[in-house]
């Protein structure tokens, strides 16, 4: 297969997820803090809430990352 | 501060033909980065007919493993009723993990009979993590390790699922919002191990290339700084999601079961307050 269409798609596949992601755990993480602000008592537990929500956020980056490898390393 | 300069420029010199002997070609790196690549197996041992492949990752597992059974035996030797630094140590883990299977909705007894898995896996994955700051190959960059341990994990959600709240209780939990989302819910857990095991591999590999790629280019210093980020506090945080999860996996199944019968009472008080509203017209209709 052509090498630079590879690599192309690779970079395109971990570039998307990335910005994408980046963009949903600010979202989160932003609404997260705006709820603090509003009612400290109950910090811990949107913490929690948060690290959940930004794990599984994180995970779709990760599929995309494990994507783009085997692009880069099984098909080049 | 003479043979200091020139120890410099010696090394600038030695650093620059490095890098100009891998830019143009890239033969070496592309070898590099093949030979990281290799899951195969080092030696075999032969057993009869049999022969049993013995990779880097089973090595480093057993090193794991190994690190494991000291640290337990180490941190519950001999506990005493006024408890010492270590024994201080390991409550103040098995307090955590029971706080954390309180917020996911399990009570005292549940989170009892849960968090030795739990806590075993967590230690487990975390020295299996941690253990590539030693230049071993981190197990978790096979893939077999983190789908077997997925495997394991969601066969042990059901089956605690299925202990805590039986095989009632179970129905109503993935019957909750309505029933005809019950392919959905049960297509969940096989996402679930999928997930995990992605989620392990896919943190644990890339930072593994990255480490490996970096200190193929840069060999000195920038690989130690990374790697603190890379193999501690990633190590350290894919052990505490994995934990998490199986945690929220079994509280999820508990509340759901929870929720369901309460749904259940309802409906029945419901209609019982309905059926004696109905008698007491007719009652009343009757009088009249």
């Amino acid at each position: 297969m052509d090498r630079g269409i590879v690599a192309l798609g690779a970079a395109l596949a971990i570039g998307i997820a990335a910005g994408l992601g980046g963009l949903g755990i600010g979202l989160a993480s932003g609404k997260a803090f705006d709820a603090t602000a509003r009612q400290p008592e109950i910090a811990g537990k949107i913490q929690s809430l948060l690290f959940i929500a930004i794990v599984f956020i994180e995970s779709t980056t990760i599929y995309a990352l494990v994507v783009s490898l085997l692009l880069m390393f099984v098909f080049s | 501060m003479l043979v200091m300069l020139n120890y410099f420029q010696e090394f600038g010199k030695a650093f620059l033909d490095q890098l100009k002997s891998l830019l143009p070609g890239q033969s070496n790196l592309t070898d590099g980065i093949t030979e990281l690549l290799d899951f195969g197996a080092r030696f075999s041992i032969r057993i009869g007919s049999l022969s049993i492949p013995i990779s880097d990752t089973l090595i480093s597992l057993w090193i794991a493993m190994i690190l494991m059974v000291i640290l337990g035996v180490w941190l519950g030797y001999k506990p005493k009723e006024i408890p010492d630094k270590k024994q201080t140590v390991a409550e103040l883990l098995i307090g955590a993990l029971q706080k954390l299977c309180h917020n996911a909705g399990l009570n005292d007894k549940q989170s009892q009979e849960v968090v030795p898995f739990v806590g075993t896996v967590g230690i487990y994955i975390l020295i299996a993590n941690v253990i590539s700051i030693f230049k071993l190959r981190p197990p978790a960059q096979n893939p077999a390790f983190p789908v077997a341990l997925a495997l394991f994990d969601i066969i042990y959600v059901l089956f605690m699922g299925f202990r805590f709240v039986g095989i009632k209780g179970f129905w109503g939990s993935i019957s909750q919002p309505m029933p005809a989302l019950v392919p959905f819910k049960l297509l969940d857990y096989i996402i679930k191990p999928v997930s995990l095991a992605f989620r392990l591999f896919g943190n644990i590999f890339g930072s593994y290339i990255l480490i490996e790629f970096v200190s193929l280019v840069i060999p000195i210093a920038l690989p130690a700084v990374l790697g603190l980020w890379f193999d501690l506090a990633d190590g350290i945080i894919q052990a505490l999601v994995f934990v998490y999860l199986t945690i929220t996996y079994v509280g999820e199944i508990v509340e759901g079961a929870e929720s369901a019968r309460e749904i259940k009472a309802e409906k029945a008080k419901a209609k019982a307050l309905k059926l004696a509203a109905k008698m007491n017209t007719v009652e009343s209709t009757s009088a009249n």
